[in-house]
């Protein structure tokens, strides 16, 4: 199933289901709703567990300067992991209140950032932000996410070589168009 | 300045050709690839041993007091399993030229041709501190052989490179001369104060330099007395303390302001600045102002060639480099071919094309061993 955002397009061959979570278009299946609820891109279910996945490209070779300069100044005064990690509670909530979230949930999201030294500490950063922020909460007897990591193309593809991601050509008139396949 | 160094059939190398740049050179690679046997070749092949009369006897003893292999015949440095004499070759860029050659059984290295005068030798930082083994290594009376045992001449030529006086009114020097003035003060402001010699060991000043306005007496002499405000160092109140009582990253922020406070560095003039890791046992925070220290010397002529673990370090130099301001900085990867276990080296101008990475390899670790740990067989 292929799930497009953008230029950036996975392909989740294994998926039982995979859907834009995202919709904010009224007339098409899916409709979110909730505008004022963060939302990821993608919820993806699988066989064992569900994927959470959020997707941002700043590697874009069409980015403008303006919004790379947003994107650079949010990593940086840690306001984009906080919006990472309001993107995964308010969507687990919305999942929950669908009765959709009876496997663990990982979250896992593709930003196009070409120096991968960042990755870890970016991921760890969202990871601290996910609810019990990182304290151990004897009375808890699950966690929200199995697991909480940022990946570019090349290390996602690696490691997830079932849900290929890559860069597609969009027309122009379609470049906004998410499509379900 | 060096430009160019030649090692074959050298301790790790089979075969090295590096052309070093004028302004910073950072080399990386795994260990066990050759980054301080390199470093440590410039050492010897600028130093005076390499330039003297005697230069057959005296560079094969600095080889073996520098590398200290177990024989202590520097034949022993001949890469071992490997047939031919051992090469040491570099150029400078005053038109110098050495080349020295050894066989597995020698015990002198044949320095042939020699081209020019003595270049201006390298200074070489270890990766571990000196500044408060300066006492016991200069001591007037100190048991040479012990000494030896324990230390290399990396560490000994330093220790006296540091004790060395010079013109120590570093007051004067941040005042008179832009060089110093964009450096030392920030690296005695990095670290809450300075290190200062008395009685033969390193004492650490706490205080900062303080911008006042007014020419001062000093500077009304210099060219620049049109400049309206001076630096000058200001003591706290705080006591004096010895080297040991510092924290050891501090005090290698103070060898390279002890160097420069007695001329031992003297960017424009002085040979290769060689810094074995800057970033052992320095709190990453420090790190920005230490490649801002390096990038002012290098602008102001002095060249650098440090070896480097550290993405930190190497991410600072990437950001903080200014080709507007001349900086120029090349980026030399040791690596060990996996068929032939050979050492490879390759230079780059640009960090993104650095390849092989280790240090960028050893973070894209972190992430599939994430992934291995909590996601098992997903998506595979």
């Amino acid at each position: 199933m292929k799930l497009r955002e953008r230029d950036l397009e996975i392909d989740f061959t294994d998926a039982i289901d995979a859907i834009v979570f995202d919709q904010m278009k009224a007339d098409q299946p899916g409709y979110h709703g909730i505008a004022q609820m963060h939302r990821v891109d993608f919820v993806v279910e699988l066989e064992a567990a569900i994927l959470f996945v959020e997707v941002k490209d700043p590697g874009n070779p069409k980015a403008q300067a303006e919004g790379l300069a947003k994107f650079h100044g949010e990593l940086q005064d840690g306001t984009l992991s906080e919006t990472f990690a309001a993107k995964f509670i308010d969507t687990f909530l919305y999942r929950w209140a669908e009765e959709c979230l009876q496997k663990p949930v990982h979250y896992i999201s593709l930003v196009t950032l070409e120096d991968s030294a960042l990755l870890p500490s970016f991921s760890d950063e969202i990871a601290k932000k996910l609810p019990p922020m990182g304290k151990a909460v004897p009375r808890w007897k699950r966690q929200l996410a199995e697991n909480c990591q940022v990946f570019n193309i090349e290390l996602w593809n690696q490691s997830f070589p079932k849900w290929p991601a890559a860069r597609v050509q969009v027309d122009g008139a379609k470049k906004r168009a998410r499509v379900r396949a | 300045m060096i430009t160019n160094l030649q090692l074959k059939n050298f301790t790790a190398f089979a075969e090295l050709d590096i052309s070093f740049s004028p302004g910073i050179n950072i080399v990386i690679g795994e260990n066990g690839t050759g980054k301080t046997q390199m470093l440590k070749a410039v050492l010897a092949l600028s130093g005076s041993a390499a330039w003297s009369e005697r230069a057959d006897e005296q560079l094969a003893r600095k080889l073996c007091r520098i590398y200290q292999p177990l024989s202590e015949q520097v034949g022993e440095l001949r890469r071992a399993g490997t047939r031919g004499n051992a090469v040491l070759s570099a150029s400078f860029s005053s038109g110098q030229e050495i080349t020295a050659k050894f066989s597995g059984t020698a015990t002198v290295a044949k320095v042939t041709p020699r081209i020019g005068t003595a270049p201006a030798a390298a200074l070489f930082i270890p990766t571990k501190e000196v500044l408060s083994l300066v006492r016991g290594l200069t001591a007037d009376e100190p048991h040479q052989p012990t000494i030896e045992r324990i230390f290399d001449d990396a560490y000994l030529d330093l220790a006296h490179q540091l004790i060395r006086e010079g013109a120590d009114d570093l007051d004067a020097k941040v005042q008179l001369d832009p060089r110093f003035a964009s450096i030392v003060p920030r690296l005695a402001n990095l670290i809450g104060g300075r290190y200062e010699l008395h009685g033969g060991r390193f004492c650490f000043q706490p205080g900062a330099y303080i911008e006042r306005l007014g020419a001062s007496s000093a500077a009304t002499k210099a060219a620049q007395s049109f400049q309206d405000s001076v630096q000058k160092f200001e003591a706290t109140k705080a006591p004096m303390l010895s080297s040991g009582m510092t924290a050891e990253g501090f005090r290698k922020i103070g060898v390279l302001q002890r160097l420069l406070s007695n001329g031992s560095l003297n960017p424009g003039t002085s040979g290769p600045l060689l810094w074995d890791e800057p970033e052992s046992n320095l709190n990453p925070k420090l790190m920005k102002d230490l490649v801002q220290a390096l990038l002012e010397l290098a602008r102001n002529g002095q060249q650098v060639i440090l070896a480097t673990h550290d993405y930190v370090l190497l991410k600072w130099f990437d950001l903080l480099m200014d080709k507007g301001k001349g900086d120029q900085l090349r980026f030399h990867v040791l690596s060990r071919d996996t068929g032939s276990g050979q050492v490879r080296q390759d230079s780059m101008d640009n960090y993104r094309a650095i390849e092989p990475n280790a240090i960028a390899d050893t973070f894209n670790e972190l992430t599939k061993e994430q992934v291995a740990r909590k996601m098992g067989a997903l998506g595979k």
